[in-house]
């Protein structure tokens, strides 16, 4: 292994295990490290991989046929605009480039929403309830449709809850409670894969888990020694 | 002419506009001139967009300055943040984002903090269960058997012990709480319509600035 | 017996947290090896893949970040070389994410090996299919949803003549028949910010393409909906999807290996409640009625 692969995993698990540090319940300067680390290089990236999108896509084409590529210029000049939002003067004009945004993108989500979002779904829960050949999906069918419609009376507002609508109200806060559950469930799921899959960054192969116990015991040690024998230090330490 | 952009009217009539030439190419046959300009607005947006980036950067900067410069409590990580944000974007403006210090960086730092900061959940999740699945009422026995037949099913031990786990967990998974997912999108659904709508009556420009205006008004 | 029930009911959530860390850590390193059943949504997946035929040009989005990586990884390496080993198939990498271009380039490099006479990228070979032959990368194209429906209004003029690394791309996308998005067969798409959602309003609403979706759990909601509503043609849920997926199509990975930890933490975390409900009944409910 060389050495810059040596020092990206070192870094790597030392900016890992400083963020889990903050499961010890103890604020510790190693997880404010891990913190202000991780945000100054996420900020950094994330200007680069965009000027170099601005630079390639943009300013190249206009220089390269600026009268064809015409139009890039005017969005050029918006986005430049944009920047004027921390002027004091000339920070209204940046209004401009915000409204263009702002109409974009909220027309550009719910244009299609409509169909995706709405009609799709509503087509999809008109399903075939009474077709008693197949009784095991016409019963599934049927709850579905239940769900549904239980669940939505479950947000009426507008309207007092009295007789069937009441009930339709009780099922549906039943179901949503329930649904809650499996739902809280993927979620777990989830989160446990991402944990999975970073532990197994950190543990295989053998020089990555020899790595990954030296710097977990150094930062475990160290944080309860501090916290113990040196609290004014650990205080003075964290931000 | 400052007073004509600052309008309120001004920048409604910028966003009908932009939203007629989103909305009538993609519900109705148009010609190719209005189809260019929904192009060029979605392409002007992603560089808005871009651009927008730079300013984060600039009040990002200005404010670790000033804890910096006036020694508020934790300053020094303040200072190792811009340190490291500015190598970062010098060297990658520079040198290109294949460039080896820049790659160094992101795969020490960057990369390995976002996919912890979102596994730490993991842990709160399994001591916010322990602490609040308790079963008080009907309500929170629901909860609390939704979830033990889904990770049931999810657990390939849960399936190896007993097989009925499987196909009740799956009928939970793709009826129960895909119903409550379809109404939630439904929901979502229909309150972006309302917003789209009240954006184009007037009616949400604090979305672009214009509250503290409105409120001297 | 009170004394016991006051423990269950106090116990510090460090104690999970500690216990979470070693079951993990050695589940990993010694796996057990439980089986696996496989779900109906991964095995449609696995079908539409194994049912491509030549010519069929397949686009694979990485909407992929660090944050999603290690849990959709298992997805990537599996289904990915799966793609590449239907005779034919042509294959367009792009990613909506901006760190989704290292994460292409981290699963050619696993999946493929250099091209002769090259030693960086693009130039890998995967299961035998070349760059600028078989298959291109496009890069980052920001603006995500944006982007999205921008592809599906004008592929070519959005992917413009170069791919990501500046290579000339005109002649390959003729040479395919790729002139705007009604020529791409099959999308799969690698969520972790729900971009699925968004091929399925701009490419099946009005082109019917079809779409797969491998996507992380916390998406995964709003992925079924569009399954059950037939938008998508199949799904792979999180790593336990990625895992069967594994196990399918044979190109085994860290995915399966994980299984084990997933099952022992997921009982761990039910022998918690149960632990906490029994310190609840024991103690804190007793204690609240005197």
């Amino acid at each position: 292994m060389d050495i810059g692969s040596f020092f990206v995993i070192l870094l790597s698990t030392a900016v890992t295990f400083g963020l889990f540090s903050i499961l010890t319940g103890v604020d510790n300067p190693f997880f404010a490290w891990a913190e202000n680390t991780y945000v100054g290089g996420a900020v950094g990236m994330t200007i680069v991989v965009s000027f170099t999108w601005i630079v390639s896509n943009l300013i190249q084409k206009i220089l390269s046929n600026p009268y064809a590529n015409w139009p890039l210029i005017i969005s050029l000049i918006l986005g430049l605009m944009m920047l004027l939002r921390v002027h004091p003067k000339y920070s209204y004009l940046a209004r401009i480039p915000i409204s263009i945004a702002t109409g974009v993108g909220v027309a550009v989500s719910t244009r299609a929403a409509i169909f995706s979002g709405l009609l799709y779904q509503i087509r999809a829960t008109i399903l075939p309830i009474f077709d008693w050949r197949k009784p095991e999906t016409a019963f599934t069918n049927l709850m579905i449709v239940v769900f549904v419609v239980t669940i939505m009376t479950f947000f009426v507002y507008t309207t007092e809850l009295k007789g069937p609508l009441k009930i339709s109200h009780r099922i549906g806060r039943l179901v949503l409670f329930a649904s809650f559950g499996a739902l809280f469930a993927q979620t777990y799921m989830g989160r446990l894969g991402l944990f999975l899959g970073a532990m197994e960054t950190l543990l295989i192969p053998e020089t990555n888990f020899r790595i990954s116990i030296t710097v977990a015991l150094i930062i475990l040690i160290t944080i309860i020694v501090l916290k113990r024998y040196y609290p004014e230090t650990l205080n003075k330490l964290v931000p | 002419m400052s007073s004509l952009i600052k309008s309120r009217e001004f920048l409604l009539a910028i966003i009908i506009a932009v939203s007629f030439f989103i909305y009538f190419p993609y519900f109705v046959e148009s010609p190719k001139p209005i189809v260019d300009i929904e192009s060029w607005l979605v392409t002007t947006t992603v560089v808005i967009a871009s651009f927008a980036v730079m300013v984060s950067l600039y009040t990002m900067t200005r404010r670790e300055v000033m804890r910096i410069t006036k020694r508020v409590k934790g300053w020094p990580y303040s200072l190792l943040m811009m340190i490291l944000a500015w190598f970062m974007i010098v060297v990658g403006v520079s040198l290109g984002k294949d460039a080896t210090p820049f790659r160094f960086c992101a795969d020490a730092f960057v990369l390995p903090g976002d996919s912890t900061i979102y596994a730490i959940l993991v842990f709160y999740l399994t001591s916010a269960a322990a602490r609040s699945f308790k079963v008080r009422d009907l309500e929170s026995l629901l909860l609390l058997l939704g979830a033990f037949f889904v990770l049931m099913q999810q657990a390939p031990l849960g399936e190896y012990l007993f097989p009925y786990f499987g196909p009740i967990g799956s009928w939970l998974v793709n009826n129960l709480a895909m119903a409550a997912s379809r109404v939630f999108t439904i929901s979502a659904t229909l309150g972006g319509i309302v917003l789209a709508i009240r954006l184009l009556a007037g009616k949400e420009m604090a979305m672009i600035g214009l509250i503290a205006r409105r409120e001297k008004d | 017996m009170s004394s016991l029930f006051k423990v269950f009911a106090n116990i510090d959530r460090r104690v999970w947290h500690l216990l979470t860390f070693i079951l993990v850590g050695y589940t990993l390193l010694h796996p057990i090896g439980l089986p696996l059943k496989v779900s109906p949504e991964v095995k449609k997946a696995y079908e539409v893949i194994e049912n491509l035929k030549p010519g069929d040009v397949v686009l694979i989005n990485f909407d992929i970040a660090a944050f999603g990586w290690d849990e959709i990884k298992g997805s990537c390496l599996s289904m990915i070389p799966h793609i590449f080993s239907r005779e034919g198939v042509k294959v367009i990498f792009l990613t909506v994410q901006d760190q989704g271009y290292i994460f292409i380039e981290r699963t050619i490099s696993q999946i493929g090996k250099p091209m002769p006479g090259y030693d960086k990228f693009p130039w890998y070979e995967i299961q035998g299919k070349k760059y600028l032959q078989d298959y291109i990368n496009i890069g980052f194209i920001p603006g995500f949803d944006k982007a999205i429906a921008a592809l599906a209004q004008d592929f070519r003029g959005v992917v413009g003549g170069k791919d990501w690394y500046g290579n000339s791309i005109e002649e390959w996308l003729d040479k395919n028949g790729i002139k705007s998005a009604k020529d791409i067969d099959l999308i799969v798409t690698f969520d972790c910010a729900g971009a699925q959602s968004y091929f399925v309003s701009y490419w099946y609403v009005p082109f019917k393409t079809k779409i797969l979706n491998a996507m992380i759990g916390v998406s995964a909601p709003g992925s079924i909906v569009n399954y059950n509503a037939g938008m998508l043609e199949g799904i792979v849920i999180s790593i336990r999807g990625a895992a069967e997926y594994q196990y399918l199509s044979k190109y085994y990975g860290m995915a399966l290996v994980s299984m084990d930890a997933f099952s022992i933490i997921q009982f761990m975390l039910l022998i918690a409640i149960l632990i906490g409900n029994i310190g609840y009944y024991g103690w804190e409910r007793r204690k609240e009625k005197r």
